[in-house]
């Protein structure tokens, strides 16, 4: 049997696309028309950034003994994955960007009712620029704004074609909005990144040394709020910049993990965020993880303070996975980003990885439990916050016999109460 | 549940009441006239007992919420929805909400638990700037409106700024003069059959004739601008003043001139039985409150939180008043008449606050939106980049809804 789908949402990146047009047979995605290369892959399971590389699915749960994984059926693996959880000490739940809202809460519950950590990819960016927003005040706008009016479009340590590709097509610089109806020729783009991009073909870019780009910003700031002084020692192509900023009726900045990666990204994001507050700039964050404002604006709207959420330096599970007894991964693959030494770090402290996933990957391997669970936007329906927080309904398109990634979650929390 | 509430002092401008010695009876969460047995009766020892109390423009569910709660500018979701039941509040609206914001409006409304719930989705005129001065051109933008209301289950539209100016010189032909602009607001509040809630600027005092007051409600007028528009609330209009809050610089791009900005932040006024309050409970600690309402007497108060904003919202009918056939929210102060704390609350006939204390009790709760016979049909474009049946709002992940026919009043 053969179905169509029109106007689907595309669990791609956090754009979330709803222009995707698909066609199903035989329980298995055989067209999409709309989508990117990234969003595309995602339909047919394959690898986001190596589209034409062959994934495996995590067919079942498995339990690590001695070394070696053991099939086993849900329940069990459900109940090790909650003794697991309920007898460390130290316990983080990482990822959850690319989990529906509901799953999100869900995982939130869990972790406070184990008293433990969450940290996720993007979330430093989120709470340094939040934590900023309390002394600097700030704009934000929706993607529409963005494609309507916006004159001057930044990218800051934000490379979309990596992070969401259609973003630059559909909302940000080659688009026609109502008001920019020339679409790139009414727009002024520029990008600030520390190496050669993508990105460099449609924008003005400025590229900066490590540290350098910390330089600028509070050379930036510090124009913004008047320093004629700090405006004459920016580079040229920074004060070029600077004053299409400052003349624009509307820009954006957009914000990427870049601006979280130097040596002092709080200070780094807090200039960045006063540059946009006093040059009328609104600034976007922008996630490669689909839903990653959906799990910021659940911990927030919960009562977590922005500066809680970002790890010490040198102290996130990535660079320092030992600090923790047991981690709980959902919808990432952390151990892919880590060092070898990190790697070892993970095996010799013995921290027990529980994985929910859709498909094997680095972190599976590291796994004690690894729990296989449907993919959203294919195969599990729910809500997603695009990044500008509009909300979007992600359809399940096809069948699946994996269980649902939010019932996995709420079993695991029972176990754990038990 | 049959209940009986005694020894009340019962106050509701709506029906002439400032503060008489009385009972209320509540059945199948509306109040009634008389009961013969109830399970439950409550003795207010002269309190008094208002109407369940409706915010008119709340910054929970605003697409601002979150960086306003980052910025510690508004308490997390569950204590900003605490401090409303706390104030004996049982209905919060959100206005100018973008439609591309209306699904998430929705869904944190969806989280608020005892409160009824609506919002007003922002109606720019500079996307209709071409329809203002042409002929027929109202009847064009109502099916415009009625989309805007459809696809974001609305229950009314709130203008966000009373003109059109534009930035770009070359577009300089699509302008539209405040006069022109009401003229336009006032014909689809007339086509549509509701009172449209307009953005207060200064530039709006010479334009408020009395025949457009009854079309259109105030939002966040000045406390100067309150003192003068006497001529204006006695021929039926509505007007909230917003409470100030935590100072922030957080603002939101929509499309108009200024950005919408997260409070407006003018001076406290006590509620004096012109304006309606919006914000209070949002407003912060107790020390506010206790500034807003010193000297605050219960029928000022009700006026200012209950009868005005539901003629605002049209729901009158149901709403702001402790009439028999409304909705069961009844507020019972204690003796002491501080209304900073509420000592029972029922929702919808549901104990949810007992003895100051919330009793965890999960009230039926709706979500207002207005049933309207105008064919919704967007003019020109969908506004937005979502496709149209994306653009709408989902059923199913929030209250149940409940469609209104609102009441204009007199």
């Amino acid at each position: 049997m053969e179905e169509f789908f029109e106007s689907v949402v595309c669990p791609g990146c956090g754009c979330l696309c709803d222009d995707l047009d698909v066609r199903v047979a035989d329980g298995r995605v055989q067209e999409v028309a709309n989508g990117c290369t990234w969003g595309v892959a995602r339909f047919f399971l394959g690898h986001k950034s190596q589209p034409k590389r062959r994934r495996f699915r995590l067919e079942g749960p498995f339990i690590r003994r001695q070394g070696r994984a053991v099939d086993t059926d849900l329940a069990e693996a459900l109940d090790e994955a909650a003794k697991i959880l309920r007898r460390a000490q130290r316990v983080l739940v990482y990822g959850l960007g690319s989990l529906s809202l509901e799953a999100q809460q869900r995982a939130i519950a869990l972790a406070r009712g184990l008293s433990g950590s969450i940290e996720a990819p993007d979330l430093a960016v989120y709470s340094l620029y939040f934590e900023a927003l309390k002394s600097t005040g700030g704009l934000w706008c929706g993607l529409d704004g963005v494609r309507d009016r916006a004159e001057v479009v930044i990218f800051w340590g934000a490379n979309p074609i990596h992070s969401a590709p259609r973003l630059p097509a559909r909302y940000a610089v080659f688009a026609r909005g109502r008001f920019t109806p020339t679409g790139v020729e009414e727009r002024r783009a520029f990008s600030v990144d520390i190496g050669k991009t993508e990105t460099d073909s449609f924008t003005g870019p400025i590229k900066v040394s490590p540290g350098e780009d910390l330089e600028l910003a509070r050379g930036l700031a510090a124009a913004a709020g008047g320093d004629e002084g700090a405006l004459a020692s920016l580079p040229e192509r920074g004060q070029e910049m600077f004053s299409a900023a400052q003349d624009a009726e509307f820009g954006v900045l957009f914000l990427g993990r870049g601006a979280a990666y130097g040596p002092a990204p709080g200070e780094l994001i807090s200039h960045l965020a006063a540059f946009a507050s006093n040059t009328g700039l609104a600034v976007v964050v922008l996630s490669p993880d689909y839903n990653t404002f959906g799990l910021i604006s659940l911990l927030v709207s919960q009562g977590f303070s922005p500066s809680s959420l970002v790890p010490e330096p040198g102290g996130s599970f990535i660079e320092s996975p030992n600090g923790y007894d047991a981690v709980l991964v959902a919808g990432a693959d952390p151990v892919f980003f880590m060092s070898e030494e990190a790697k070892a770090g993970l095996l010799d402290a013995g921290v027990e990885v529980v994985s929910l996933n859709s498909f094997t990957d680095y972190t599976t391997r590291f796994a004690r439990v690894a729990i296989p669970c449907g993919l959203f936007g294919v195969e599990e329906e729910g809500e997603a916050l695009r990044v500008d927080g509009a909300l979007l309904r992600l359809r399940a398109l096809v069948p699946s016999a994996l269980p649902n990634t939010t019932e996995v979650l709420r079993r695991i929390e029972e176990g754990v109460c038990a | 549940m049959r209940i009986r509430i005694e020894n009340a002092a019962l106050f509701d401008p709506a029906r002439g009441l400032s503060g008489e010695r009385g009972e209320l009876f509540i059945d199948a969460g509306r109040i009634v006239e008389r009961i013969a047995k109830p399970d439950l009766v409550i003795d207010a020892q002269e309190g008094p007992a208002l109407a369940g109390g409706i915010e008119l423009g709340a910054a929970l569910a605003s697409p601002l919420m979150v960086h306003m709660m980052a910025a510690g500018h508004l308490a997390p979701l569950r204590d900003a929805a605490g401090a409303y039941t706390r104030l004996g509040y049982t209905h919060l609206n959100v206005r100018g909400v973008p439609l591309w914001a209306a699904g998430a409006a929705h869904y944190w409304l969806g989280k608020l638990g005892a409160l009824d719930v609506s919002v007003e989705p922002l109606l720019n005129l500079s996307d209709l700037d071409l329809l203002i001065k042409e002929d027929g051109g109202v009847e064009r933008g109502l099916g415009h409106a009625a989309f805007l209301m459809s696809a974001g289950l609305g229950i009314g539209l709130s203008v966000g700024e009373p003109f059109v100016r534009y930035r770009k010189e070359y577009l300089s032909f699509r302008q539209a003069s405040v006069p022109e602009c009401l003229g336009y607001v006032v014909g689809l509040a007339r086509g549509l059959g509701l009172r449209l809630s307009v953005a207060y600027f200064p530039e709006l005092a010479e334009s408020l004739t009395q025949d457009i007051a009854r079309w259109i409600h105030l939002a966040g007028v000045s406390k100067e601008a309150a003192l003068d528009l006497e001529d204006f609330f006695k021929a039926g209009g509505t007007a909230d003043i917003e409470v100030a809050g935590p100072r922030s610089r957080l603002g939101l791009e929509a499309g108009l001139f200024s950005p919408l900005n997260a409070r407006r932040g003018e001076p406290l006024l006590p509620p004096d039985g012109t304006v309606a309050l919006a914000g209070l409970p949002e407003s912060g600690d107790a020390k506010t409150l206790s500034e807003v309402l010193k000297g605050a007497d219960p029928a000022g108060f009700a006026l200012a939180t209950r009868t005005i904003p539901a003629t605002g919202l049209g729901l009158s009918a149901e709403k702001g008043t402790l009439g028999p056939g409304s909705v069961a929210d009844v507020a019972i102060f204690g003796p002491e008449r501080d209304l900073t704390r509420c000592r029972y609350l029922f929702k919808s006939g549901v104990l949810v606050v007992d003895d100051y204390q919330p009793t965890g009790l999960s009230p039926e709760t709706r979500t207002y939106c207005f049933a309207t016979d105008v064919p919704p049909e967007p003019a020109g474009d969908i506004p937005g980049s979502l496709r149209r049946e994306n653009l709408s709002v989902s059923h199913g992940s929030f209250s149940p809804i409940k469609e209104v026919r609102r009441d204009v009043g007199g």
